[in-house]
């Protein structure tokens, strides 16, 4: 499915699952079974289009991420990338591939080698990928790296621990587009770092996508934040999609009710608002278990849930040039 | 900043928090001063380092001990001086009170024992019911949180619980012996929205109910304006401006205030196109600027923020500042 009209994706995601296996808990770890983390998932992303990526925690939303990035075994679907079907790729040919995809993680303190310089960490995946050329060419495209990203090339000799939290994001964020890649996939990439250093990395990040053209995948709680940054918005729940919509229209009427839970829960900076505004609560997160109960996840916690929810599980369908997978909204 | 006429439950002077190193001596919370009246929730803010939970572990005396000193003029409690209590009647206080809900849910937590023992635990200690009657009030206290099942549920270890679950559990045991004033540190940070608001609604409620008050610690401008009576602002070791909610949001007189409140997207309003970034990098406590701690972020400094540090003062209402700009420009 695909609410994307026109020109040729750049990533096409098809009904993509990955299971992880489930260990007793004796000494002896038997495999007791599966979970399946992503179950189904599909989408598409185009050149120059943020999509955003929410849900609850434990949704399914790294894994997918990991997955595209073919750093996790899918166990059924499909990946297409710049014209390449990705899904089983050998190592050396995704490697070559993955220049084109790079991912920023959450924690910036984890992700950069603290006994490199700061030079070194951005040359590295140059020398990776063998685009080197000759010495001083590398040495160019750090300076450029580094402006790119608002910091100056003094900070080259440093090291990623004398950078505060906001500028090691600055610096992964560097060492991601070293390699100039089509697609950036961020992960939480500013859940560590303070509100007012927030707004410095998202306006950056929006500014490289309209310089370079980047598509950029978009995990992250923060609702308004992935409101902001958006083209289109993805809701998973337990491993699934269950709405994928326009920005706009996800916002302004969301479909699902899991969404609609999800919007209706985000506090508003605004005390009068708050006051007048009551917000429905869900019940309790219900226990979780390893085989998904046949029917709609989201039925244990939905207000709206009906008998046909319990034993069916509703397809992601195709709505007024959005998807939804609920029982309460039939085929077109 | 007095709230009301009568006395307030909870009244801090010029507390400081160092924390001393074999080479340094850091100043985490430099003369902190604030009240909460009986029955209100105060929010504090401020960014990662401003010194929340030090002002939070040093109300509680729970400070590291021999890295981390604590003075002020005045902690005052219910009447007790919070600084000079004999040890012994501080750990009557704690849990009792006054009581504290942490941050991370899991590592405030003993794994090896059940919740609901540990649930029971301040119940027996403090109000001296037999082990039997104070387990089987933990349950009551897990059902009165929404925990399904608690009967069984109180058997179970930590880890055989949600994030939400266990923040639940935790909001009971904080409220177990009906305290009367719970400090919770981001009590929601690391759990989804929709369960933070069940979180937050339930402790809201709960010491409503009990008429307890509440001292929210978090970084989310939205959980302020939705929770907090009043709020006041940290920036390196000190409340930069207190007001009440209404007051603060709808006219905030700090340019820090006013930069927090004008960086976040938010869902009440429509889409922009840029964000207004607060410029800059929030200080290192061993290397705080002159004058102001905020001026060089600071789009209105002047000379005088350079050399000069301006103290909170009253600006109206419940409203205090500093800042030597005009603060309601
Ligand atoms: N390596 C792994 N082994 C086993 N289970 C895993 C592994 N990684 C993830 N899972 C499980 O897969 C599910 C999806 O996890 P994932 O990390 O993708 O969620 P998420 O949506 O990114 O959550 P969060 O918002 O907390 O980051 C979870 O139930 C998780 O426990
Ligand atoms: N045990 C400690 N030893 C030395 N310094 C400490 C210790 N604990 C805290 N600090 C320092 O004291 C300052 C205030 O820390 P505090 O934990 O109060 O900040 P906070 O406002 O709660 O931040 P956050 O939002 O990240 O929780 C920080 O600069 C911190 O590095
Ligand atoms: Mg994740
Ligand atoms: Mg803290």
């Amino acid at each position: 499915m695909s609410t994307s009209t026109g020109e040729k994706p750049l990533l096409r995601v098809k009904d993509i699952s990955v299971a992880f296996p489930v260990t007793g808990r004796g000494i002896v770890r038997r495999r007791i079974g599966s979970v399946r983390a992503v179950d189904g998932v599909s989408f598409e992303l185009r050149q120059n289009e943020t999509l955003g990526l929410v849900g609850e925690t434990g949704s399914g939303k790294s894994t997918t991420a990991l997955a595209v990035l073919r750093m996790l075994d899918l166990s059924g679907g499909r990946i297409e990338f710049d014209g390449h079907d990705i899904t089983r790729l050998g190592r050396a040919r995704m490697r070559r591939l993955r220049r084109g995809m790079q991912m920023i993680f959450q924690d910036p303190f984890a992700s950069l080698n603290p006994r490199m310089r700061i030079g070194r960490i951005l040359e590295e995946p140059l020398v990776v990928h063998g685009l080197t050329g000759d010495g001083r060419g590398s040495a160019r495209r750090v300076d450029e790296l580094l402006e790119l990203v608002g910091l100056d090339s003094g900070t080259r000799d440093r090291f990623p621990h004398e950078f505060s939290g906001g500028q090691r994001q600055r610096i992964s964020i560097a060492r991601a587009l070293a390699v100039s890649p089509k697609l950036l996939i961020c992960d939480e990439p500013v859940s560590a770092l303070d509100v007012s250093i927030q707004a410095q990395i998202i306006n950056l990040l929006v500014d490289l996508k309209r310089r370079t053209g980047l598509a950029l995948l978009f995990i992250a709680h923060d609702l308004a934040l992935v409101r902001h940054i958006s083209d289109r918005v993805a809701v998973m729940y337990a491993g699934r999609i269950v709405e994928l919509a326009d920005r706009d229209a996800l916002y302004e009427r969301p479909l699902h009710p899991y969404t609609q839970a999800l919007l209706a829960a985000v506090p508003r900076p605004d005390p009068e608002v708050e006051t007048a505004r009551g917000i429905g609560l869900l019940p309790d997160e219900p226990p979780r278990s390893i085989d998904p109960a046949l029917g709609c996840p989201f039925s244990l916690r939905c207000p709206k849930a009906m008998d046909v929810c319990r034993c069916e599980t509703p397809p992601l369908r195709m709505r007024d040039a959005r998807a939804v997978a609920c029982h309460l909204y039939g085929p077109d | 900043m007095a709230t009301a006429a009568d006395t307030p439950l909870l009244r801090v002077r010029d507390l400081t928090v160092e924390f001393v190193g074999r080479t340094s001596c850091l100043r985490a919370v430099d003369g902190v001063s604030f009240e909460v009246a009986e029955g209100e929730t105060l929010a504090v803010v401020g960014e990662s380092g401003s010194g929340k939970t030090a002002t939070a572990l040093a109300l509680m005396r729970l400070l590291p001990a021999g890295k981390a000193q604590a003075s002020a003029s005045e902690v005052t409690f219910e009447g007790c001086d919070l600084m000079r209590l004999p040890e012994s009647r501080m750990r009557e206080l704690r849990g009792n009170r006054i009581s504290m809900i942490f941050q991370d849910p899991m590592s405030a937590w003993n794994p090896a024992l059940t919740i609901g023992k540990q649930v029971a635990e301040p119940i027996q200690c403090h109000e001296l019911l037999s082990w039997p009657s104070a387990l089987s009030r933990a349950e009551e206290l897990l059902g009165s949180v929404r925990i399904p099942d608690p009967r069984s549920r109180s058997g179970q270890y930590p880890h055989q619980f949600s994030g939400g679950m266990r923040q639940r559990a935790m909001v009971a045991m904080a409220l177990a012996c009906r305290p009367r004033l719970v400090i919770a540190d981001e009590p929601t940070t690391a759990l989804d929205v929709t369960v933070q608001a069940q979180i937050l609604n339930l402790l809201k409620d709960l010491t409503r109910q009990s008429g307890a008050s509440l001292i929210l610690v978090t970084h989310d401008l939205g959980v302020v304006a939705r929770y907090a009576d009043r709020v006041a602002i940290m920036y390196a070791g000190r409340i930069v401006e207190s007001g009440s909610a209404r007051e603060v949001y709808r006219q905030p007189g700090h340019p820090y205030t006013r930069g927090l409140l004008a960086c976040v997207p938010r869902l009440d309003r429509p889409a922009t196109g840029a964000l207004t970034p607060i410029p800059g990098q929030p200080p290192s406590l061993n290397r705080l600027p002159s004058g102001c701690a905020f001026h060089p972020r600071c789009p209105h400094a002047m000379e005088r923020c350079r050399r000069e540090r301006p103290v909170l003062e009253h600006k109206g209402g419940q409203h205090w500042g500093a800042c030597f700009v005009d603060f309601h420009r």
